[in-house]
């Protein structure tokens, strides 16, 4: 096995969706003495570029793309045990659904491909407070906060982290982002609740953090 | 031009595929009735009598073509031991999953729903709503579907998981979680239909095409649906709260007299498919509309009998609510544009 045909069959059992698979072509590759720094930046992320892109076009269902970021999910999980020192993140960012909010499918996904890019990612999970967020954000040091929505009501409280890091004096060192199916629906709303930016999907939030933080 | 049929004449014109004399509209407005009153959405919604002169307060202003009898089908999970959480600025939502894993869902008991004050309170609307208006304007009632319905108790992605797990781990879990859902929809159906409804909408945002594909409707959400409508006493529109385009011919086949569509799904299309077979409502973008002039929904209701004749068709938004950040007036001028279309 080489990088490139690990690559194919990698992709090949996400489009399938074959979990199963999913883990033994990662150890069939570690068992082949493939690098496991190179499987992260040759195999799994090539691959979740190239489902995000079907998404994009509406090939994939919301619930096939986040069970291929399951698949990714455990992968990088692997990998990440395999390499010899662990990679040093690009930068934290803090993630999470608004609060009263349990649709989680997206958050997911985003954090998935923010993981995969490198970033180290503090998931906080479902229906979290503006000021939990905030908190945890500084905490970690994180550069960025990601809040998903799927209510309109519950994605224009999230105005109130803008609050939060305006009191507090962060604006300049914590980053902003919405994303979810209000901000999609209506690509101005992010204005209303006054964040740095909003992303359209995971592949799209992966670049806007690297955008508003600077990072490569 | 003077309205000839009542509301309740025309959305039966409708949904029998006949020519009514203009198209049903039905802004859908859960919370708007709160305004009216002077209350809080949590008192508001808490309260049958209050829900229910909203909604009347709401069709004296308006005169649209329909009245709402539940405040929101998040409702329904109070009768498997979930709490609701209020907000100022929108319907409520879960206070927390019931089930922490998907297993969890064999501990399913079945759940009698007249039993929950919350949801005897919706029957209190409606029976409101059926002494002032039966007979007269649609009263229509509302619950999650019985696929959708486990999603909100554990949460979509425990119920994704399941659904994309091994079959011998799934199936047992799935069967046992579904006929319980199954059960109580039909039996929180039949009730809000005894209680005044008029028609039943079915949300079912897990099996919209935006969640799954045609081949997994088909596995797992078509046959619980039919099975479903079947014993609901009443007409029932399916609502898949996403796109529902590639499944449209099925959802007509399963006995639905309408289907509400998101607003990615082209109306024109749609409506090849449905003419004749099940009636289609939408689909407005209820969140931009926020921002919308009344001229803006103007044009967009002038779009929408375009691309359907008017025929086969009611006017309203995807979601289907209309939030509360939308104009009285833009509000009006879906109406007042409805009530003036003529057929060609």
């Amino acid at each position: 096995m080489n990088l490139e045909t690990c690559r194919e069959q990698f992709l090949e059992t996400l489009i399938a969706l074959d979990q199963e698979r999913g883990k033994q072509i990662i150890e069939d590759a570690l068992a082949a003495r493939l690098p496991p720094e190179e499987i992260i930046a040759r195999v799994v992320n090539p691959a979740m570029d190239d489902v995000s892109a079907r998404q994009t076009n509406l090939d994939i269902t919301l619930s096939r793309m986040y069970i291929m970021a399951r698949i990714v999910e455990g992968a990088l999980n692997r990998l990440l045990l395999a390499v010899p020192r662990p990679p040093t993140p690009r930068a934290t960012v803090v993630i999470g659904t608004a609060r009263g909010d349990y649709h989680g499918l997206g958050r997911r996904l985003v954090a998935t491909f923010m993981r995969v890019a490198g970033f180290k990612v503090v998931d906080l999970g479902l229906s979290v407070e503006n000021r939990q967020f905030v908190n945890m954000a500084v905490s970690v040091k994180a550069q960025a906060i990601l809040a998903s929505a799927l209510l309109v009501h519950t994605a224009e409280e999230l105005a109130g982290i803008r609050d939060i890091l305006r009191e507090r004096n962060l604006e300049n060192e914590i980053k902003f982002i919405v994303g979810g199916a209000p901000f999609n629906f209506d690509p101005e709303f992010w204005t209303q609740v006054r964040a740095d930016a909003m992303a359209r999907n995971a592949t799209d939030a992966v670049a806007t953090v690297r955008q508003l933080i600077g990072v490569g | 031009m003077a309205d000839t049929l009542t509301a309740l004449e025309r959305l039966l014109a409708t949904v029998t595929h006949k020519k009514p004399d203009r198209p049903p509209v039905f802004p859908v407005m859960l919370m708007q009735g709160a305004r009216e009153l002077g209350l809080l959405l949590e008192e508001y919604f808490s309260k049958g009598e209050h829900y229910a002169h909203g909604q009347l307060r709401l069709l004296e202003k308006f005169g649209h073509d329909c009245v709402i009898g539940v405040p929101h089908v998040v409702e329904d999970t109070v009768a498997f031991g979930a709490t609701l959480m209020y907000f100022r600025n929108g319907p409520p939502s879960l206070g927390k999953m019931v089930l922490r894993e998907a297993k969890d869902a064999r501990k399913l008991a079945p759940a009698d729903p007249k039993k929950f004050p919350a949801l005897q309170e919706t029957l209190h609307a409606l029976d409101i709503l059926a002494q002032n208006v039966k007979g007269r304007v649609p009263i229509i009632g509302a619950a999650v579907a019985p696929f959708s319905l486990p999603s909100l108790l554990m949460g979509a992605e425990a119920w994704v998981d399941l659904l994309f797990s091994d079959p011998a781990t799934r199936d047992p879990i799935l069967a046992h979680a579904l006929a319980v859902t199954r059960d109580f929809c039909v039996a929180w159906a039949n009730a809000q239909l005894e209680a005044g409804a008029d028609a039943m909408v079915l949300a079912d945002g897990m099996a919209s095409a935006t969640m799954i594909t045609r081949d997994e409707f088909i596995q797992f959400a078509l046959p619980i649906i039919r099975e479903t409508i079947s014993q609901i006493k009443g007409p029932v529109v399916w609502e898949g709260v996403g796109s529902v385009l590639p499944v449209i011919d099925l959802i007509a086949e399963t006995g639905a007299a309408g289907i509400i569509l998101d607003y990615h799904d082209d109306l024109a299309t749609a409506h090849k498919i449905a003419a004749g077979k099940i009636t289609l409502i939408g689909n407005f973008n209820n969140i931009a509309m926020r921002r919308w002039s009344p001229e803006k929904m103007r044009e967009e209701v002038e779009r929408a009998l375009a691309a359907t004749g008017g025929m086969d068709y009611i006017v309203s938004a995807q979601g289907p609510e209309i939030p509360l950040g939308v104009s009285d007036e833009t509000i009006r001028a879906m109406i007042e544009t409805t009530k003036n279309f003529q057929y060609a």
